[in-house]
């Protein structure tokens, strides 16, 4: 990663810091393998959607001011499946933190 | 006899011996004890004038001391020169008188030698050979110029004869008596071996040896109880009394003096007589039972107490029937002998010696313990000190070994919390997350920490697997981010003091002392678990 990308990627974090979104897709996870790399991601995640290959199970939105909200379909998705999603939530939050953190003093000056 | 250097270095040797009573040779105890008794007698017999030492060399204004008065006077008496009443005068006066002139020069006379009327070394010697029994005396020294036996000679044999049993006392007269060996030659023929060939002068040079006359008669072997034996028997009787006598039995008078008692005593009281008739008998029928309330009987018992370990009765037994077995006491007396009085200083000497010598190997024996000692004692210094060492060696060990652990541990752990911090950076950066050897699940991370997950939903355990993973990175990337923020906050306080002053970066050190705790913990969550690898 070059120093422009570093950048960019923390101006945009620093942007989008308020909240923080987790979907949780259950499935044949080859597609989403072969999508890395290529320019496009969400393109190829939309037609494996539409493929039915890969099926979304959880989304949860938290708010930087607590507000959460979780989206669930009718059938529960498997036990390891949501214990997955609540680790990348965790992660998610723990990644905000410290992005907080690191840029805390730019935070303070603007 | 003893002189006076002689009696001081024997004190000198007696004192030296007791200091060193601490042998426990037997033999050399034996030795200092017979000197030690030998030196109370040699006290005792001045006391009462049994001895007398040698004559001062210098003569002071011509006046003996009293004891030396009577010894002299004494000897002039018993060789038939002094009336026993000049005597008597002449001590009681304390001077010498004409009449002992008179004595002292005719002995001179005929001893041959310088006529002066006075007592120096060389007469004094003179009496002292002819009269005592102590040394055997030289007879070619009193030879006539033409060989033949000088007066004093002839004076000293009637004397000794006398005093064997053999004859009578020399008389008060100018003219020396003739020389008799008869009874002597007889006596010795029976009782001594080799006798038959000697001459009159190897005769008289037995008769003045006493040492000689005891070794023969211990080594008797005859019979001499018949009848004519009667002379033999007196003599040993005789001998025996003057050899009791040298050994310190003063009281026994020599046989002849009972006889003039008994003369002197003839018309005395009949008791008195009849004791000494007793006495008397002994002699004069030379018995062979010896009468048990004579001194000889004491002194005998005395002896015989002294040589035997026997039993009273049989000691009695022994003294009543002396004549009997008389060899076996001058046997015993021979034995006795050989421990010479004569080379008293030579063997005291010889003691010393040989105590210096006893001195030495003690000081060799003492030099080796302490020598053997002093290296024990090394050996101890050099074991205290190896145990010193080793203890030393264990606790710089001891002390070392959990700081070179500290070191290692704090360089593993900066190197891990490097290496983790790293891996958690990456993360922060990454696009996306798969772990190695992991294809159950995927997350899509966007720049905002939003993530789309993939998971496999038929492998359930690499998916929780995969969770664990997802959150620690996230825990270790936050302990990074905080690490990191210290970091820069050091370095943004480091580059405050250079540039506004030093109070900033020790304000700045004082808050990181409160974030202490919060460091430690990241580091600690930075070291948790191994380093998690993102497959790239």
């Amino acid at each position: 990663m070059s120093l422009k990308e570093v950048i960019t990627t923390a101006k945009g974090a620093i942007k989008d810091l308020t909240e923080i979104e987790v979907q949780t897709y259950t499935g044949q996870i080859e597609v989403a393998v072969d999508a890395i790399g290529t320019t496009d991601f969400a393109a190829i995640l939309e037609s494996a959607k539409a493929t039915g290959n890969i099926k979304l199970c959880q989304v949860t939105k938290i708010t930087i001011d607590g507000d959460a909200m979780n989206l669930v379909p009718d059938t529960a998705p498997p036990e390891h499946a949501a214990e997955a999603h609540k680790s990348a939530l965790e992660a998610g939050q723990n990644v905000r933190s410290s992005m907080l953190e690191l840029f805390k003093d730019l935070i303070e000056k603007y | 006899m003893l002189s006076k250097q002689d009696s001081n270095e024997l004190d000198r040797g007696l004192t030296l011996m007791r200091k060193n009573l601490l042998s426990t040779d037997i033999n050399e105890l034996l030795i200092v004890n017979r000197y030690e008794q030998f030196s109370v007698d040699l006290v005792d017999a001045k006391t009462k004038n049994l001895i007398v030492g040698l004559p001062d060399k210098v003569v002071k204004d011509k006046v003996y001391d009293k004891e030396r008065l009577q010894v002299i006077c004494d000897r002039l008496h018993n060789l038939g020169y002094l009336n026993k009443a000049n005597i008597k005068s002449v001590l009681n006066n304390n001077v010498i008188d004409s009449a002992l002139k008179t004595a002292i020069e005719n002995f001179q006379l005929d001893a041959n030698l310088k006529i002066d009327g006075w007592i120096g070394d060389k007469t004094w010697l003179a009496l002292q050979q002819l009269v005592t029994f102590e040394e055997p005396t030289k007879i070619h020294l009193w030879l006539n110029k033409s060989g033949q036996v000088n007066n004093a000679l002839k004076r000293a044999t009637q004397l000794r004869l006398y005093s064997l049993g053999l004859g009578d006392k020399p008389k008060l007269s100018p003219t020396a008596p003739a020389l008799t060996l008869i009874k002597f030659r007889k006596v010795a023929l029976t009782l001594f071996n080799g006798v038959e060939e000697l001459n009159e002068r190897q005769l008289l040079a037995l008769l003045f040896d006493q040492d000689r006359m005891i070794q023969n008669l211990s080594l008797f072997s005859g019979n001499i109880h018949a009848p004519e034996c009667r002379l033999e028997q007196q003599f040993i009787i005789a001998i025996t009394k003057v050899e009791l006598w040298l050994y310190g039995a003063e009281s026994i008078l020599p046989d002849a003096n009972l006889i003039e008692q008994h003369k002197k005593y003839r018309a005395g009281a009949r008791r008195r007589r009849k004791r000494v008739n007793v006495q008397l008998n002994v002699i004069e029928k030379s018995s062979l039972k010896i009468n048990t309330s004579s001194f000889f009987y004491k002194a005998l018992n005395s002896t015989w107490n002294k040589l035997l370990d026997k039993r009273v009765s049989e000691i009695k037994n022994k003294s009543s029937m002396y004549i009997t077995t008389f060899p076996t006491f001058f046997k015993l007396l021979n034995e006795l002998d050989e421990v010479d009085d004569r080379n008293l200083i030579q063997s005291l000497d010889a003691y010393v010696k040989k105590n210096k010598k006893n001195i030495k190997t003690i000081w060799k024996r003492a030099k080796n313990f302490a020598s053997k000692l002093f290296d024990g004692i090394k050996r101890i210094g050099r074991m205290i000190k190896r145990f010193l060492g080793r203890v030393v060696d264990v606790t710089v060990e001891w002390l070392a070994r959990p700081f070179y652990n500290l070191i290692v541990g704090i360089y593993k752990t900066l190197n891990t919390s490097i290496e983790s911090t790293k891996e958690a950076l990456s993360f922060l950066f990454s696009r996306y997350l798969k772990f190695k050897n992991n294809n159950a699940a995927l997350a899509i991370k966007h720049n905002d920490a939003d993530m789309n997950l993939f998971i496999d939903d038929q492998n359930a355990s690499d998916v929780i697997d995969f969770s664990q993973k997802l959150l620690l990175l996230s825990k270790k990337l936050k302990a990074a981010t905080k690490l990191i923020s210290t970091f820069l906050t050091l370095l943004k306080s480091a580059f405050l003091a250079l540039t506004g002053g030093w109070w900033a970066f020790f304000t700045a050190c004082v808050n990181l002392y409160k974030d202490f705790p919060e460091l430690i913990n990241a580091i600690t969550v930075l070291n948790e678990g191994n380093i998690i690898q993102l497959e790239q």
